[in-house]
């Protein structure tokens, strides 16, 4: 029964090949054998169908889809020029976000350099001090940033001496203190050193002569002596140099910005003086022997 | 005269052209195929329109594997049919349109096959889903048995058993 059934259906088959590539239905049933009389109407039916169907698309339709396809092509064309770059650099686009961050990131912090106080780029200069700071491994390299900077604060309190805002005078004052406190600090552990008989009296000449009017004494380093490397002391005569013509240069504008600022901020500004200048005068005190 | 593999790399690589060689070569038995399953010529030429710009969008990703070029293409066709019918459960009817070119010229001869179109896909209609797909593969677009099993993913023996089957239910249908 069911051999019958697929030997049926294997008869069809091929007579419906034979139909389907033209042969008429009538011949094609002279194969059929014993199916003849169940698949003759069958075959009729598919040639009916073959021959109804037998229909071609129109040729305005073909024209339409053909100008679809070339306008579908024009548009590839301008995806691939405008996409087609990028798709083939697509390895290329994170290392470039990644130049184009550093890039900006770079001249942030460069443009940041001359931010004032009173800038929105100021915290990215104190930043970027910092960074700088954090990067240089020794104390006297540190102590030498830390003139640098020590400089750059009284350059900032000349810009907002005159703009009368004593919270920033304040704050400028303790970044300062910042700075020269750890110039002073370091050269104390180095003032240990220099042997007792080697030291000078404390004569500073130039400019520093009015810190020698200075009454407040100043407590000789006693620490365990050390011993320096040449380096060690040549960063040291360094240091002090930097000091000296820093402080110089730097005082004598503080001093100027107390005669132009307004009254209401001067007490602030010689008080950031004073504490200054103490504190350059021990530092260089501590470096005397160098 | 190339290969039909050659012709499709070409497309593959965006040669009109060869695209232009895969169409002429397809069209009408992709359209005649949409015609029966649709019974709306308008909705047909829409159709087949959409299987040629779809596969001339995607033939990028086509992988060839010795299979006729033609499977995809009944594939995309066979898709594009299954949401057609999704969309509108209810067909329309099918209107004659001197549009159509059916091989004849008499507009009365162009109307009365316009009907037995109609009628056959009417016909068809209430064939099973997997024997309207054979025997429009089979008999409107005239695929080998082999081609039908393939684009519907079916054994030839399945796809013998179904175009039996519908051509018993067709030949009472028609009877009626």
């Amino acid at each position: 029964m069911m051999k019958s059934r697929d030997d049926s259906e294997d008869k069809l088959n091929k007579a419906l090949e034979d139909v389907l590539k033209g042969k008429s239905p009538d011949l094609t049933s002279q194969d059929l054998a014993e199916f003849s009389e169940e698949l003759k109407p069958l075959i009729k039916v598919a040639a009916e169908i073959k021959s109804t169907c037998s229909i071609n698309a129109s040729a305005s339709l073909k024209l339409k889809v053909k100008n679809r396809l070339s306008l579908e092509a024009e548009k590839k064309k301008q995806r691939v020029f405008n996409f087609g770059m990028l798709r083939l650099f697509r390895w290329a686009v994170a290392p470039t976000i990644i130049v184009i961050v550093l890039l900006i990131s770079f001249a942030l912090v460069a443009g940041a350099q001359y931010a004032m106080p009173d800038s929105p780029f100021y915290s990215v200069k104190i930043w970027s001090e910092n960074q700088r700071l954090a990067f240089t491994t020794t104390e006297l390299g540190k102590a030498e940033l830390h003139i640098v900077f020590s400089n750059r604060r009284v350059d900032e309190l000349k810009h907002i001496a005159s703009k009368a805002n004593v919270k920033d005078i304040e704050t400028l004052s303790a970044n300062l203190t910042g700075h020269l406190m750890f110039v002073v600090n370091t050269t104390q552990k180095y003032a240990a050193v220099v042997p007792a008989a080697e030291k000078a009296p404390a004569t500073i000449s130039g400019p520093h002569a009015m810190l020698e009017m200075t009454p407040t004494p100043i407590p000789a380093p006693t620490p365990a002596p050390v011993q320096l490397s040449p380096e060690e002391t040549t960063a040291l005569k360094r240091l002090k140099s930097s000091i000296s013509n820093s402080s110089d240069i730097a005082l004598a504008e503080v001093k100027g910005a107390i005669a132009t600022a307004p009254d209401s901020v001067k007490p602030a500004i010689a008080q950031l003086f004073q504490s200054a200048e103490q504190r350059c005068q021990q530092a260089l005190v501590n470096l005397q022997g160098y | 005269m190339q290969s039909e593999e050659n012709v499709v790399l070409r497309a593959k690589n965006r040669d009109v052209e060869a695209f232009a060689l895969l169409y002429e070569n397809h069209f009408d038995s992709i359209f005649r195929y949409i015609i029966l399953r649709v019974g709306n010529h308008a909705e047909a030429e829409e159709l087949t329109q959409d299987v040629f710009v779809k596969a001339f969008q995607s033939i990028i990703s086509y992988e060839w594997r010795q299979i006729p070029f033609s499977s995809w293409l009944y594939r995309i066709a066979r898709n594009q049919v299954i949401d057609f019918v999704r969309r509108n459960r209810k067909v329309n009817t099918t209107t004659i349109d001197e549009q159509i070119s059916a091989g004849v010229d008499d507009p009365v001869e162009l109307a009365e096959k316009w009907m037995k179109i109609k009628e056959v896909s009417a016909a068809i209609s209430h064939l099973t889903e997997a024997q309207q797909e054979v025997v429009a593969l089979r008999f409107s677009s005239g695929l080998s048995t082999a081609e039908a099993a393939h684009i519907l993913g079916k054994s030839e023996g399945a796809i013998k058993a179904l175009q039996h089957s519908a051509l018993v239910s067709m030949r009472k249908l028609f009877k009626e």
